[in-house]
């Protein structure tokens, strides 16, 4: 079985890199780190990912404008995007129904486990 | 204007050398007399006069007595002495004890009765409204001490409500890297090092316990935006008890309920003020290590006095009149200290050391009870309890008034 792909944008380098290891630990999962959210549409391009996991603060361009960057594209607008948030907690994701514009989110900090949880259901 | 006087006196023929001086003096006088300290201090309680003349040596006691029973039962009086020939030293005494003034039984007292009288209720006059006007000065020095204070309060919530998101975010993505990381660990290590293990478990316990206090800051930030409705409150404080029920029987804790049936609905934010009884209720609990009893009252009532916060102003949250919904939360526990009292709704003030909380549950009840535009006010008496009250607005009457 292929791996699946997983991009994540988030200008965090140590959870990202962090974030990496614990899903290829799986061996379910190829992962693609990103911190630089200027970069984030080119590196979506390239990658093609079958999620992308995206922070909401970062500097310079945030995790709002990166997703409507990546609308603007044919094959990227129906890559499912799951934003990664430090602001909202994880009880409020239910009141929210759970998601941010049309996107669902992951508040933070999340564990490797609760993180697989939701990647699967986006992705199986 | 008639000026009553009392004479206490048990001589006749100086009562009646008194009575004499004073209609002589002015038609003004009205004099009473008693005949013993007895009956004298029950004319003074019981009646108002503007001045009292006593003889120093009465047939039942002295005039010292007298005037010590008066000052003993708090009555303001001016009190003259009547003295005889000599005996100044005494009356020097009495005026240490609040006299107003001595006067000698001698050839001069005919000609001086009067003025000292009137001097008497002049000075006493001055001396009212001295008094009147310091306690006004102290209650503007009051009120103004409490207005600072609420300011003071008011400021540090918004600079915490402030702070809030921004913290939330700088400190939730370092505990995002620990947690991950531990988790990475986790997978890492094998069975055998239960050591490492142990330690790991202890870290994301700690990354719960951090994120716990930025939930707390987050809801203290976020209580602006409340969905005010008509609201039952005993039904609110039902569900707020099922959630803490199995602590009031661990803790071993006897609720008893007086609440009012049929109170009016209050305007209020359901969830809100659900987490503010929580917190209530959780305080008393924690107030009671060894067991106890927690009355909860609701009422409705009309404010009918004007205080702080309550009267016709602008700026005031209930009008005077209004219904307002009383809740009260009294447990029997430990009390809390003068010096805490000041202290309990500012934010981070804790007594229950590092584990107990972040400190934040009292001042966000407050900031809740603020934005309802409501009170909350708290009583406590050490070894005996404290009484949590809230005050929330009856919602017919905000409705009515707001069309």
């Amino acid at each position: 079985m292929d791996k699946k792909k997983i991009l994540i944008i988030d200008d965090e380098e140590g959870f990202t890199k962090l974030v990496k290891l614990n899903l290829e630990e799986t061996g379910e999962y190829m992962v693609k780190i990103e911190n630089n959210s200027s970069n984030a549409f080119k590196t979506a391009k390239e990658f093609k990912p079958d999620l992308i996991l995206l922070d909401i603060m970062m500097p310079g361009m945030d995790g709002g404008d990166v997703a409507s960057e990546l609308k603007t594209d044919n094959v990227l607008k129906d890559i499912p995007v799951v934003f990664l948030t430090a602001i909202i907690r994880e009880d409020e994701m239910d009141s929210q129904d759970g998601s941010i514009g049309g996107h669902p989110f992951i508040a933070k900090p999340v564990s490797a486990k609760d993180l697989i949880k939701h990647i699967k259901k986006y992705i199986g | 204007m008639i000026l009553k006087i009392l004479l206490i006196e048990d001589n006749p023929d100086h009562i009646e050398i008194t009575k004499r001086i004073l209609r002589k003096a002015s038609e003004d006088y009205q004099l009473d007399v008693a005949m013993d300290s007895r009956e004298g201090l029950k004319m003074i309680f019981e009646g108002s006069y503007d001045a009292v003349l006593c003889d120093y040596r009465l047939p039942d006691s002295t005039a010292l007595d007298v005037l010590k029973e008066i000052n003993n039962k708090n009555k303001k009086v001016p009190f003259i002495v009547v003295t005889a020939l000599g005996n100044e030293k005494v009356a020097v005494d009495m005026m240490k004890e609040g006299a107003y003034d001595y006067i000698v039984k001698d050839v001069l007292y005919s000609d001086t009765l009067d003025m000292i009288i009137k001097k008497a209720i002049d000075r006493y006059g001055v001396n009212k409204e001295k008094e009147r006007l310091e306690k006004e000065i102290i209650k503007a020095y009051r009120g103004l001490k409490e207005t600072q204070g609420q300011l003071i309060q008011a400021e540090k919530l918004s600079a915490v409500g402030q702070l809030a998101s921004g913290v939330a975010h700088e400190v939730r993505n370092p505990l995002g890297i620990i947690l991950q990381g531990v988790n990475y660990l986790e997978k890492k290590i094998s069975a055998k090092e239960t050591d490492i293990y142990e330690i790991l478990i202890m870290l994301k316990d700690n990354v719960k316990r951090a994120d716990k206090i930025i939930n707390a800051l987050l809801d203290f930030s976020r209580v602006a935006s409340l969905d005010l409705k008509p609201e039952d409150v005993n039904s609110i404080l039902e569900v707020s008890i099922s959630l803490v029920r199995t602590r009031f029987k661990f803790e071993n804790i006897d609720v008893i309920m007086e609440t009012k049936q049929g109170i009016p609905s209050a305007l209020a934010d359901k969830n809100k003020l659900e987490q503010v009884f929580i917190n209530l209720l959780l305080n008393a609990i924690q107030a009671m290590p060894a067991g106890g009893k927690i009355i909860i009252r609701t009422y409705d009532k009309i404010l009918e006095e004007i205080k702080k916060g309550i009267g016709r102003r602008e700026g005031d949250y209930f009008r005077v009149g209004e219904k307002a919904i009383i809740i009260e939360i009294e447990d029997t526990g430990s009390g809390i200290s003068e010096e805490n009292l000041k202290k309990i709704f500012d934010p981070f003030f804790t007594t229950k050391g590092p584990t107990g909380g972040a400190g934040l549950g009292l001042s966000v009840t407050q900031n809740i009870i603020n934005e309802h535009k409501g009170f909350i006010s708290v009583e406590s008496q050490i070894g005996k309890g404290t009484k949590l009250t809230v005050i929330l607005h009856a919602a017919e009457d905000v409705l009515k008034r707001e069309g």
